[in-house]
């Protein structure tokens, strides 16, 4: 099914390229599609495996490309509206995250024939290389001291919109705050922890300041 | 649209406050794509706001799922657009468009590299130039003057900065743009393309002018995705790509 509760005249529209339709495609599923693709993948070649990701950057461009493929009119034609329309787009989605782990030379090219493509299977428990390690830990010791840094307030708002995932109607409510309240207090807590990572090095400092480079 | 923005790497600070708008982010991802510098900015950025918020550095925050819903929208309607049927068909209507285009608007000549593989379909008798199905437009934009579009070797002042319109016909989808002068280079994009030849639709970002005086070189690239845009705006061969240029110089001007 394209979308859930939909029906063939939905469908139909997708399919004719109804910028109204497609706009409601897009905005379903593009939180899925950005997740499964930020997602840690093990690839397969020959009889190594190894784990691998893709940045930010490229998250975007994968994430953009499933999307561009996945609306050209051929492939509209190719969806049969029968299996879940979100199989369909991570399919592709796995497609463009190994075309670009591909073109970043990521994965080897002579490693993975045409013919022989590579397996690729989230692996999210997968161990990290050395590199990645070190980089993790040194991150990770950033935000606990941050948070160890914070009053007390700051740091309960953090535990519940952050560790907890409350909303912020929710967090509001256990606080005993308005929901404005929350919200300037969240964005405060943001550009804190900007500043604590400029201080440590970890972002150029300022962040703000290259308006004169090309 | 301001033509004057500042560098999109201040848009930084604001997405790690998560005050982005939609066109800021969508500015933001583009900018980062063809800047290393602030690429690598941004992915440090994201790394440590997942294991703030999310305590997992492969969980996308809620910041980074908008700002990537919000930039990529524009792209996906785009390439949603009907591909044409049979180019040859096509040739009146784009004789037309690319006429209108020449009378209407200080067109602009621009130098067409023809993509390997279609120059034979495409070839007119007699050696004529076939009309382009990517049309491009430069403006220099000077504080206190009005907006004033370039013809080939046409003068734009140093520091002055230069404004984009665009259009083309599916399945040019995107465009990179980058002003090359004296050893220098400033690139943005891959931007979604909005506008057709005759129609066409500004960019929203704007490009120094930088460097001394002499000639510079403006190319924009048209593909069919972002990532074709911007290798054939490096050089690279893609089937259909566009690659339009226009020289320019760099010169006080009355």
């Amino acid at each position: 099914m394209l979308l859930p509760g939909s029906d063939r005249t939905v469908l139909q529209a997708f399919r004719e390229g109804d910028r109204a339709v497609l706009t409601r495609v897009y905005r379903t599923y593009s939180p899925q599609v950005a997740r499964y693709l930020a997602q840690r993948f093990s690839v397969r070649a020959g009889t190594s495996v190894h784990g691998v990701s893709l940045g930010a950057v490229d998250l975007d461009a994968a994430h953009q490309e499933t999307f561009v493929r996945a609306f050209r009119p051929a492939l509209r034609q190719a969806y049969d509206g029968v299996r879940p329309y979100l199989g369909f787009l991570l399919m592709l989605a796995r497609s463009t995250a190994v075309d670009l782990l591909r073109a970043s030379g990521r994965i080897a090219r002579e490693a993975v024939p045409l013919d022989d493509a590579p397996e690729l299977a989230q692996a999210p428990t997968e161990e990290h290389g050395p590199e990645e390690q070190a980089l993790q830990a040194e991150v990770r010791t950033l935000v606990r001291e941050f948070l160890e840094g914070l009053p007390e307030d700051a740091r309960a708002l953090a535990r519940l919109r952050f560790m907890e995932g409350l909303s912020q109607e929710a967090a509001a409510a256990s606080l005993h705050l308005t929901r404005g309240e929350v919200r300037v207090r969240e964005r405060r807590l943001r550009t804190q922890f900007t500043e604590h990572l400029l201080a440590r090095g970890w972002l150029d400092n300022p962040l703000g300041g290259m308006e004169d480079d090309p | 649209m301001s033509w004057f923005d500042t560098h999109a790497d201040g848009l930084l600070a604001r997405w790690a406050e998560g005050t982005l708008s939609p066109r800021q982010s969508a500015r933001l991802l583009r900018h980062v794509h063809a800047c290393e510098r602030c690429g690598q900015q941004y992915e440090r950025l994201v790394r440590a706001s997942r294991l703030l918020e999310r305590g997992d550095p492969h969980a996308p925050t809620d910041t980074e799922l908008a700002v990537l819903a919000d930039s990529g929208l524009m792209a996906a309607l785009a390439a949603a657009e009907p591909e044409p049927q049979d180019a040859r068909a096509r040739w009146p209507s784009l004789t037309l468009a690319g006429g209108m285009l020449a009378a209407l608007s200080l067109a602009m000549l621009v130098v067409l590299v023809r993509p390997a593989g279609e120059v034979e379909s495409w070839q007119a008798r007699g050696g004529a130039v076939p009309p382009a199905r990517a049309a491009l437009r430069v403006f220099c934009a000077v504080r206190q003057q009005p907006l004033r579009e370039l013809a080939p070797s046409q003068a734009c002042p140093p520091g002055a900065q230069l404004a984009f319109a665009v259009g083309a016909d599916a399945p040019l989808s995107h465009v990179a743009v980058e002003v090359r002068a004296r050893g220098r280079q400033s690139t943005e994009g891959p931007f979604a393309v909005n506008g057709r030849p005759g129609s066409e639709q500004p960019l929203e970002t704007t490009l120094a002018l930088q460097g001394p005086t002499g000639e510079a070189e403006i190319i924009a690239a048209f593909a069919d995705s972002p990532r074709e845009a911007l290798a054939a705006l490096r050089g690279g061969t893609h089937r259909g790509a566009v690659v339009l240029r226009l020289p320019v110089r760099v010169e006080e001007t009355p």
